[in-house]
């Protein structure tokens, strides 16, 4: 049966190239995969005198898959996959044999001369023989802040897909141990599996593996055996850090290691993700009058792109039926909302400072509404209180520190100084 | 009128044995040669090794039966004694490769032969195959081989057989390279056209006989007599078939002959043979026919079907490329229809990343 493919055309155009450079298709795996002799370009690269293309379902919108034997450099695995593209590439250089062999050109004259450094950040985890489905959580600024090359850390599996690490020793007797190491440039390709880990440490630091290995005492996943669990490998790539996560299984001579996903948790990583204002917005203070369906969302926003401190006024309750479109879910159903919302943003973006007054604010409290925008950039209004707008607004000009009012819910807005002069007009 | 060279030409070299595989039969043949060159006394009777059969004529058909070679001694002739002259030859080759069976041996005795294995040590060349080399005395100007009875070999009638294998080999070069043969651009057609008459009578008769050896004697005798005109694959590949089911229909009273001896083929094919194979050529060239009036897509369904698949290819004839769209799915290709161009190509232009 032949294999799954939008365009068996152009599928066998490239086989019949493929044919005519020498491959062909290996017994019993219905032309799936092909071997032929290797490309020139891996002269020096390797010893194997033959190349195998392998086709997934899926063509041409999935390249075929390159393995050659014997490769020891970046974007290879042990298993002789060559990461010719990222995932994801929508480029189809790779329809044409040319296309295909242009591209081993370029991969083996990179594996001579050095790989971009945007190519290298996953390869490490993706070149590791196994794989653990399983997401790795840290802290990154403490690693890097951290004294000495090495040292104890714990984690513990904060749910069936989550594995959390701190530094420190495991305290609990759930906790699972770890330890981090952390070195300078790699003279090698990272490690692909457990035994190529020591050759990229120092004297120090792999004796210290060694001792924490060997106390380990029985099989099993990520789970407390003793000596160490879980190991952090960190080294230094030009001015970044790139690292492994990995998790051990078994013991003596059936010990085994699995790279786990990785990922920075620390504050810092995570407000890389804000946005291009999230610096402007950093030091900007905030105050929202409700945070209903609406107001909830703003809020929300607002602390994902980097405002520094939220300032939100509610004092209604969360009812089931808000839950239908408000930010927080039926877990928060029951308090205020103004908490709900400080609860989620803290889960989101906890950079931002959420100041959260749950009690109602009169209109006609002229003082109180002044102590609520005197100290901020923005003020902002999603109560859907048309009265409520116009003593906030007027409070606001004559404080002269909010430089602009959104009305959000009613389709209002303030713009100070603006030609027509009004403090208040209603928006088109 | 389709425009199918490009198809064809990619069938071809699908068909084919081509690169690393010739090059093995080639150089197996040549370490035989040598090998067998150092014996005195093989040296003695003038052993001339040549490789023939489809693969010495260039119109074998992937992936390709065994490698024939004749082992011609050029200072013997039918006066010989079969077994003398097939011993010595034994003596050497074992020597060399030891019998299979035993400890890795890869030589073996067959009736008039000795067979020799290559086995594709590293997969990469077409996997694994053999050498059967045949002694040859002379006889006039052809050469004979041992008769497969080796009871009669001590006869002094009928211990020899002749063959025009040799001769064969050079009448199929002459025609090919005839300048009053088709080409199809630059390429001498006849030879590729014997390689797709053999892939359609693979698909069609497989282990049935004629087998291919009879079909190229008739599409020899076909081009020899120029009953085959065209300067694209697709019209003298129909025009060959049309002359194979003429042929074949009328080969009940016009027996098929060997070109060379101009003998009745040995062994003959059998009346319900004959009838098979003028049938199905006369569809084929029927259907070949139709395919001439077609347009590429539609034309490229038609000749799948008469040119079928083998292992690297299935069918071994791609489909054309289409205008705009991409040329269905496997399942929509698989099947009797012809596949319609579906969705869009999107490329992208970015400077895309290794994984």
């Amino acid at each position: 049966m032949e294999q799954e493919s939008f365009d068996i055309a152009s599928l066998e155009r490239f086989r019949a190239d493929l044919v005519a450079s020498g491959f062909e298709p290996v017994p019993s795996t219905e032309r799936r995969v092909w071997r032929g002799p290797i490309h020139p370009a891996f002269d020096g690269l390797t010893d194997a005198r033959t190349m195998e293309i392998v086709f997934d379902p899926g063509w041409p919108y999935r390249p075929p898959r390159v393995y050659v034997q014997g490769l020891n450099t970046n974007h290879s695995t042990l298993n002789g996959f060559v990461c010719l593209w990222r995932e994801g590439d929508a480029s189809l250089q790779w329809e044409t044999v040319g296309g295909l062999f242009d591209r081993i050109e370029d991969w083996c004259e990179r594996a001579r001369n050095g790989w971009q450094e945007d190519d290298l950040p996953f390869d490490a985890y993706l070149n590791f023989k196994k794989k653990w489905p399983l997401m790795a959580t840290f802290d990154f600024e403490s690693l890097l802040t951290s004294i000495g090359s090495w040292g104890d850390m714990n984690g513990v599996l904060a749910n069936p897909n989550l594995l959390s690490l701190r530094p420190g020793p495991a305290t609990g007797p759930r906790d699972l141990r770890g330890l981090w190491f952390r070195v300078g440039q790699l003279l090698a390709p990272p490690p692909r599996n457990l035994s190529e880990l020591p050759q990229h440490l120092k004297r120090s630091q792999r004796k210290g593996l060694e001792k924490a290995l060997s106390r380990r005492r029985s099989t099993g996943g990520p789970q407390t055996l003793g000596g160490v669990d879980v190991i952090l490998f960190a080294w230094q790539r030009r001015e970044r850090t790139d690292l492994l996560i990995l998790a051990l299984a078994g013991t003596g001579d059936d010990m085994d290691a699995a790279a786990l996903v990785a990922e920075p948790n620390d504050e810092r990583t995570l407000r890389l993700r804000a946005g291009p204002d999230a610096d402007l917005l950093g030091g900007r203070r905030v105050v929202l009058f409700g945070v209903g369906a609406l107001g909830g969302h703003v809020a929300l926003t607002l602390a994902e792109s980097g405002i520094e401190h939220l300032r939100i006024v509610d004092s209604d309750l969360l009812s089931p039926g808000n839950v239908v479109r408000h930010v927080a879910g039926h877990d928060q159903v029951g308090g205020r909302k103004a908490s709900a919302v400080q609860s989620v943003i803290r889960d989101h973006a906890p950079w931002t400072e959420v100041d959260s007054i749950a009690t109602s604010v009169n209109p006609g409290g002229r003082q109180e509404i002044a102590q609520l925008v005197e100290d901020v950039d923005v003020v902002i209004d999603a109560s859907g209180n048309d009265a409520f707008v116009y003593p906030v607004a007027q409070v606001a000009e004559e404080l002269g520190t909010a430089s602009r009012l959104w009305c959000a819910a009613s389709r209002w807005f303030h713009w100070p100084g603006s030609a027509e002069g009004t403090g208040i007009r209603r928006s088109n | 009128m389709p425009n199918m060279r490009k198809q064809f030409e990619q069938a071809l070299t699908n068909i084919e044995i081509n690169g690393e595989k010739r090059k093995r039969a080639i150089d197996a043949h040549t370490e035989i040669r040598e090998l067998l060159q150092q014996d005195k006394q093989l040296k003695d009777w003038g052993i001339a090794p040549l490789l023939i059969g489809s693969y010495g004529r260039d119109t074998g058909i992937y992936p390709g039966k065994d490698v024939d070679v004749f082992l011609r001694f050029t200072k013997l002739d039918t006066s010989a004694e079969p077994r003398a002259v097939f011993d010595a030859v034994w003596r050497v080759i074992v020597q060399k490769y030891g019998q299979v069976g035993q400890g890795g041996g890869r030589a073996q005795q067959q009736a008039r032969s000795v067979k020799v294995l290559f086995p594709d040590r590293d997969r990469a060349s077409g996997g694994d195959f053999s050498v059967d080399a045949v002694p040859a005395v002379r006889k006039g100007e052809l050469w004979a081989i041992p008769t497969k009875d080796q009871n009669r070999w001590v006869e002094g009638e009928g211990r020899w057989v002749t063959t025009g294998a040799v001769r064969f080999g050079e009448l199929s070069e002459d025609l090919n390279q005839s300048v009053s043969s088709p080409k199809v651009g630059e390429r001498h057609a006849y030879k590729p056209i014997v390689k797709l008459i053999r892939q359609t009578r693979e698909t069609h008769l497989g282990d049935k006989r004629p087998g291919g050896l009879y079909l190229e004697f008739v599409t020899f005798e076909a081009w020899r007599s120029r009953l085959v005109s065209g300067s694209e694959w697709d019209v003298l590949l129909t025009g060959t078939l049309k002359c194979i089911a003429d042929r074949f229909a009328r080969a009940g009273v016009e027996p098929l002959q060997d070109p060379v001896l101009r003998t009745p083929v040995d062994p003959p094919l059998s009346a319900g043979q004959i009838k098979q194979a003028a049938d199905i050529f006369g569809k084929l060239a029927a259907a070949a026919n139709r395919a001439l009036l077609m347009n590429d897509t539609d034309a490229a369904t038609e000749w799948r079907k008469i040119l079928g698949g083998n292992v690297r290819a299935n069918p071994v004839l791609p489909y054309p490329p289409t205008t705009g769209g991409r040329m269905g799915s496997t399942v929509a290709a698989s099947g009797a229809g012809a596949a319609s161009g579906t969705g869009a190509t999107t490329r992208r232009n970015e400077a895309h990343r290794f994984g």
